[in-house]
């Protein structure tokens, strides 16, 4: 399966075969947000959508179609039956793209920058407007909104392009997408988040009432250290040198440390409304989309 | 140095990776629980010198004072001299010996070797260098001890040779025993350790310390039998005599303590055979109690003078009283039946066929006798005599002048005993039952009768030729001390005798030479000899006043050195480097398994 699902080249992110695949599901908000356009995510706004909304009291130069006379009959007064209108949901995929992203095999980066196709298609394919940006050190580097199927092309290329560089710096290029940002919408961020901040740039997007969406990417790695004997650990970002000797004690309380991180950032969704999904770079990719997104309720 | 190196930067592999955020929280955490994370850091380091501080330790060679060998080379050596069958030690002072000895044994620690030495006359090695318990055990076991002094020295020296040189650690020389042998103040001890263990309590013992036949003067014989009582108390006792185990005599002895005393059973000259002394005593020691000698009943030799007259011959036959001198002109025509002890042909030719007896031929010979006549010479001198020959034995032949002899040649049986320049002027010999002497020269044609060594000549032939080989091997025995090699004459012609010891053991001998050697002579008591032409017997006993006082001495010396008895198990220097080696392992594999575990 993953064979099929991933292609064989680097550059071609996803095959035409999985494409076909995920057309038929679509990104699930939790909150309803204005849109733009019409489109096929119920508004906040009210319009001429066939769902029943609300009733409010008539006013000079109102549309007389819109007069519910049943109402009128009853209680001989003027009331207009409101509809919920049906717009397009901004969608904005934020890929981490910092060195530590470029380890793993497959790169952790490139597992991400799948994901972002993945989801910014699936987006693409529900008439969703599809904006992308990449984190990288303290700003972002964004790829305005997109709509339409006819897009995917463009927001591929435009990924493929994405390099890895900087510092993991999510407080700070969070804060500025958001403020960048002017139409809130679901904001899905896909980082290896070693950033101790990683929480500020997170209450920005909130602030912003964006409904943020995380995908925790590791390397396996990561996960589990294969590395033994007496090290010099280099930080590829800080270029941080941390002396330590490869112990059953010290591996233990690696394993400690990485389950109180990603406790951390789950306790933080948990408490927030936020999604929160962890894979490795070893996770079978259409497993990831096709099952364990749509379990978590990201997709449908 | 291990701490040095500690203190060295470890030179650490550089690896690049995605963050150290996680390694920075894990490692500061573990270092947030000093004291005890600092304590196993250097964990390797602690034990990689608690080895070190072993190894050194077993360089150093430590030891404990411990009961039993260890590490070592030890010679035990085992008195089995007759003392050490006193009883004042249940059941008897060389079991007591060979039980502590035993308990040596089982407290050998692994590794050691022992080697067994027993003391008695001779020494004997009854076990080499083995650390084989089973073995060692085994051949303790099977000791008895014997009915002779004891030649420690000759153990003591033995086991210094086998231990001088052999390792580092002093070698430890264990000796248990009574202490009842002479003094070892001339040996040198050298590096070695000696263990003096006393076996023994005290002393009761009375004792037949000497005991001997004699003749007297007058032609009596006498039996002496030397006593002592070397307990402390007074003894009343039976001194019983028998004569070949037929009683003699009973006398009543009462002795004080410390006493000797000397019995003499006279009026013995008509006994013939073995007399033995017996004490019917109960005391420690029983092998001193008993005591054998022989008597003989002096005979008449029958000597038959056939001369045409040689009165220095005649005269110097009588003067043996033992003699019986017939004097005849011509052989007599009876000759043949009469069965002389010894016979004379002087100067005139024997018959062709002799019988059985002893022949002096005087300047005739015989085609049975021992040579054959050679070339005739004028005024020959004698240039060599057999001294330990028992015919020319103390007789000096150099100055004796003869007129004309005719040189001998011996037969192969014989042997010359007087040599001239080119040949024989005198031979000694004997063959089936005949012993024969010739002199190739007429004595009153030599001065030789008028010398002294004359009648010692002819006294010794009589001795030689009377006491017929056959006559000899059927005569009575004689008495010798336990331990003393016993010199068997063996007749020709028997290649094979028995001797049964007093134990009632048959040994079978092949004889290898005259006077067969036999040394196995540990037992006291009558020992009988049987075999083709030949059965006698002769007697040990132990008459060693020694061995009889059996009181256990405090202390032994060796080469000045005093080494006091002691009554404790034997204690050695228990060497720990072995376990000590082991610990080191024992660390080292555990610093391996942590070494291993940080990894």
């Amino acid at each position: 399966m993953e064979q099929q699902t991933l292609p064989t080249r680097e550059e071609d992110l996803l095959t035409p075969d999985f494409l076909r695949k995920i057309e038929r599901l679509s990104l699930v908000s939790k909150r309803l947000f204005p849109g733009k356009l019409r489109g096929e995510r119920r508004s906040t706004k009210r319009g001429s959508s066939v769902e029943f909304a609300d009733y409010r009291n008539y006013s000079t130069g109102d549309d007389f179609r819109r007069v519910d006379w049943n109402v009128y009959a009853r209680l001989e007064k003027l009331f207009l039956k409101l509809f919920v209108e049906e717009e397009d949901l901004h969608v904005y995929v934020l890929v981490d793209a910092s060195r530590s992203m470029e380890f793993g095999n497959p790169a952790k980066l490139l597992y991400a920058r799948r994901i972002a196709a993945a989801l910014s298609y699936i987006a693409l394919a529900n008439l969703d407007r599809v904006g992308l940006a990449v984190l990288t050190g303290a700003s972002s580097a964004t790829l305005s909104p997109k709509r339409g199927k006819q897009a995917a092309l463009g927001v591929f290329e435009w990924l493929k392009s994405v390099e890895a560089g900087g510092e993991t710096q999510l407080a700070a290029s969070l804060r500025d997408f958001s403020l960048r940002t002017s139409q809130p919408g679901l904001a899905i961020v896909i980082s290896d988040f070693f950033d101790p901040d990683y929480q500020k740039g997170l209450s920005a997007l909130l602030s912003r009432k964006f409904e943020v969406s995380l995908i925790h990417v590791l390397d396996q790695e990561e996960v589990t250290p294969t590395i033994v004997g007496d090290l010099l650990l280099v930080d590829s970002e800080t270029s941080d040198r941390r002396e330590i000797t490869i112990t059953q004690t010290l591996l233990r309380r690696y394993q400690q440390c990485l389950a109180e991180f990603c406790g951390g950032i789950e306790s933080y969704c948990a408490r927030y409304g936020c999604n929160y999904v962890r894979v490795t770079n070893q996770s079978p990719f259409e497993d990831l989309v096709l099952g364990y997104l749509r379990r978590r309720g990201m997709v449908k | 140095m291990i701490v040095f190196l500690y203190l060295l930067k470890l030179r650490r592999k550089e690896r690049v990776v995605s963050s150290t955020m996680l390694w920075r929280d894990a490692v500061a955490d573990i270092q947030a629980n000093a004291p005890f994370q600092k304590l196993k850091k250097s964990l390797l380091l602690l034990l990689q010198l608690l080895a070190l501080l072993f190894l050194v330790f077993a360089i150093a060679r430590p030891f404990i004072k411990a009961r039993g060998m260890s590490e070592n080379r030890i010679v035990v050596i085992l008195d089995a001299s007759a003392s050490m069958q006193s009883t004042d030690m249940r059941p008897s002072r060389f079991e007591v010996a060979k039980s502590r000895t035993l308990g040596v044994v089982r407290d050998m620690g692994p590794g050691d070797t022992m080697l067994v030495i027993t003391a008695g006359a001779k020494t004997r090695v009854v076990a080499s260098f083995t650390s084989d318990k089973k073995a060692l055990s085994s051949a303790i076991s099977q000791l008895k001890p014997v009915d002779t002094g004891c030649n420690m020295r000759q153990a003591m020296v033995l086991a210094l040779s086998l231990v001088a040189g052999k390792s580092a650690v002093p070698p430890r020389i264990a000796v248990f025993s009574d202490g009842g042998f002479n003094a070892l103040s001339d040996l040198s001890a050298g590096n070695a350790r000696i263990n003096f263990i006393k076996i023994g309590r005290s002393c009761d013992n009375v004792a037949i310390t000497g005991l001997d036949s004699r003749k007297t003067l007058s032609g009596d014989q006498q039996v002496f039998v030397g006593l002592r009582n070397y307990s402390m108390r007074e003894r009343k006792f039976n001194l019983e005599l028998y004569l070949n185990d037929q009683l003699l005599d009973i006398r009543e002895e009462t002795m004080a303590p410390g006493e000797t005393r000397q019995e003499i059973l006279s009026n013995t000259s008509n006994l013939d055979g073995r007399v033995t002394a017996r004490l019917d005593i109960s005391d420690d020691l029983t092998a001193d109690n008993t005591g054998s000698v022989y008597l003989t009943k002096p005979r008449k030799i029958s000597v038959l003078l056939v001369t045409k007259g040689n009165l220095f011959l005649q005269n110097a036959l009588n003067l043996d009283t033992r003699t019986q001198l017939t004097r005849t002109d011509s052989l007599p025509a009876d000759f043949g039946k009469h069965g002389y002890d010894l016979t004379v042909f002087d100067r005139i030719a024997p018959p062709a066929s002799l019988p059985s007896g002893g022949y002096l031929l005087i300047n005739a010979s015989a085609p049975q006798g021992p040579a054959e006549t050679g070339e005739s010479v004028e005024r020959p001198s004698v240039v060599d005599s057999a001294q330990n020959n028992p015919v020319t034995a103390y007789i000096d032949f150099g100055s004796v002048r003869i007129a004309k002899a005719n040189y001998l040649k011996p037969k192969p049986w014989a042997v010359s005993v007087i040599d001239g320049e080119k040949g024989s002027l005198g031979v000694a010999g004997a063959k089936d039952n005949r012993s024969f002497v010739q002199i190739p020269f007429d004595l009153l044609q030599s001065d030789f009768p008028l010398r002294v060594g004359f009648p010692i000549f002819v006294a010794n032939c009589i001795d030689y030729l009377a006491a017929s080989p056959g006559a000899r091997n059927e005569s009575s025995g004689v008495c010798i001390r336990t331990g003393q090699p016993m010199y068997i004459d063996i007749p020709p012609g028997t290649e094979q005798i028995a001797v049964t010891n007093p134990d009632g053991n048959k040994q079978s001998l092949k004889v290898t030479q005259t006077p067969l050697i036999y040394d196995d002579t540990e037992r006291a008591g009558v020992y009988k000899i049987s075999g083709k032409g030949i059965r006698n017997e002769f007697a040990c006993n132990l008459a060693s006043a020694r061995e009889s006082a059996t009181a256990p001495i405090a202390a032994v010396s060796v080469g000045g050195k005093e080494f006091n008895a002691s009554g404790r198990p034997v204690e050695t220097n228990r060497e720990l480097y072995g376990p000590l080696l082991l610990l080191v392992l024992a660390v080292l594999s555990f610093e391996w398994y942590v070494y291993r575990r940080r990894l």
